[in-house]
């Protein structure tokens, strides 16, 4: 049987947790699992509507969250979205950057440099912005997890934009567990194949294409995964288990 | 929730668990509800982790085992089934470096040793655990060692890279029926790693001061990264060896 030892490591009970891009896919599922590890959950993204909803579902559950609208390429948003957390919970202890994303594919000597301006910005600087907020704002012991993607450290034509943003985020991660440590830990996750709308505009998928995918893109493991894997891992990140752990980036990616 | 990361049911061999990460690694195991097989070269301290976390409440046997003997390593996963009835969970922590010398002047001798114990007892460890489990999870236990130079300690550090090697093949070569990942620690203040990096009770505490996360590593950091790999929370994860070390 599991002992309270045990248990206490993936404990969140006094935590506060931002989670950017916590309307949908794997930034819900992260913000579901912290919910449900005992954080308070401040769930982030531009549209009110879904991350009301997801605020909701953690309430329903019994846990505790809100939603906050935020455009995290606007650094005001960014600090209001810090002090939302600080005015409704008392204290800020984790901040998951999950917002991300690019609809836009192009091979890069076709790409339109607003593309890769608007694309830089949301991937990567606002990445910059949203840990400088973070650690500001934290309490010591504070928790930093960055979603990256698997395209940072893999080719990806017609995604060079959005990779070489994410490849930055990885770079991003390592300076910063230095800069911030050892009040702040800063780690970072690669998700492989997670049939979320992000990755299915990148692949120029539909959902007719998900029967037998996992074998279409030979996933070792054989099957896709699930914004709960990815929540699995943060929660790893976040929790005393990996208090020894700093400057990190893991992938979670069924094998690929 | 707590569930993603409980062992309840399951059969756990941790090799050279009689001390330092190996031990760490057995008890948070057995916390988290696993039956452990501790197993080492020395009877007296796998009987001494044994009984600690059967007093504790969990489950847990000592099998003497030299990992460099491929019937003994047979042996010991015959033993853990025909104790606890399966096998689910394997992690080849036994390891280590009597010998600190420059490589070139390093006996063939003790480099045939270095590889027999840290690289060769991990491919027959994978192979034996793989055979007798229908599902689960390999865990190597490298060394931050594989990333760098070590001057004094190359043959430890070549044969821990390439166990890395061999996680990544062996995770491709198992899926999807069994997971395979490592942990490469950093500084844990273990008897092997004061012996790799030359250092006594004093010189070690300076170390801190080198790593970000401003301390030594403890088996404990080491046990609480093999049950996230252990368990369903790491359960889309294969062919990844995780770096433990504070930072550094």
């Amino acid at each position: 049987m599991q002992t309270q030892a045990s248990a206490a490591q993936f404990d969140l009970s006094d935590d506060v947790a931002v989670v950017t891009g916590a309307g949908r896919g794997i930034g819900e599922g992260i913000a579901y699992i912290l919910a449900e590890a005992g954080a308070a959950v401040v769930c982030a993204a531009r549209r009110a509507d879904e991350i009301e909803r997801v605020a909701q579902g953690i309430r329903a559950r019994g846990g505790r969250a809100i939603a906050i609208a935020t455009d995290v390429t606007d650094n005001d948003a960014v600090e209001a979205l810090a002090a939302a957390a600080l005015g409704e919970f008392g204290h800020l202890d984790i901040w998951v950057n999950n917002a991300g994303g690019s609809p836009i594919q192009a091979p890069l000597t076709d790409l339109d440099q607003n593309e890769w301006n608007a694309t830089l910005r949301l991937n990567l600087t606002a990445i910059w912005v949203c840990t400088n907020t973070a650690a500001r704002n934290m309490r010591d012991g504070g928790r930093v997890v960055n979603i990256s993607s698997l395209a940072a450290v893999t080719t990806m034509p017609g995604s060079g934009h959005y990779a070489a943003a994410k490849a930055g985020v990885n770079s991003l991660t390592r300076t910063f567990a230095k800069e911030l440590g050892p009040r702040i830990r800063v780690n970072c996750i690669m998700p492989g194949a997670v049939p979320t709308e992000i990755m299915m505009t990148a692949l120029h998928l539909s959902d007719s294409d998900l029967p037998g995918l996992e074998r279409r893109l030979r996933l070792p493991m054989g099957r896709l995964g699930t914004p709960a894997d990815l929540g699995a891992a943060v929660l790893y990140f976040v929790s005393p288990a990996s208090n020894w752990v700093t400057g990190q980036i893991l992938s979670v990616d069924g094998g690929m | 929730m707590q569930a993603l990361f409980d062992m309840t049911g399951q059969v756990a061999v941790v090799t050279g668990g009689g001390r330092g990460i190996g031990e760490g690694i057995a008890k948070v195991f057995a916390a988290a509800g696993a039956a452990v097989v501790v197993a080492a070269r020395r009877s007296g301290d796998i009987e001494s982790v044994a009984n600690s976390i059967n007093l504790e409440g969990g489950r847990a046997i000592a099998v003497v085992t030299d990992v460099t003997d491929t019937d003994a390593v047979e042996a010991l996963a015959a033993k853990a089934i025909d104790t606890f009835g399966h096998l689910n969970c394997w992690v080849n922590n036994a390891g280590g470096s009597a010998v600190r010398t420059p490589l070139r002047t390093l006996t063939r001798a003790d480099w045939d040793d270095a590889i027999s114990l840290n690289l060769t007892s991990v491919w027959v460890g994978c192979v034996t655990a793989a055979n007798h489990m229908d599902s689960g999870s390999i865990i190597n236990i490298s060394s931050r060692a594989a990333y760098v130079g070590v001057p004094g300690s190359g043959h430890y550090a070549a044969s821990k890279a390439a166990v890395n090697s061999l996680t990544q093949t062996m995770a491709l070569e198992f899926a999807p029926r069994i997971r395979v990942n490592g942990i490469a620690p950093g500084a844990v203040p273990t008897e092997i790693m004061m012996k790799a990096l030359d250092l006594n009770d004093e010189s070690v505490l300076g170390l801190a001061d080198t790593i970000p996360l401003a301390r030594l590593g403890t088996p404990t950091d080491i046990g609480a990264t093999a049950l996230f790999l252990a368990t369903e929370a790491g359960s889309w994860m294969t062919g990844q060896t995780l770096i433990v070390s504070g930072g550094r």
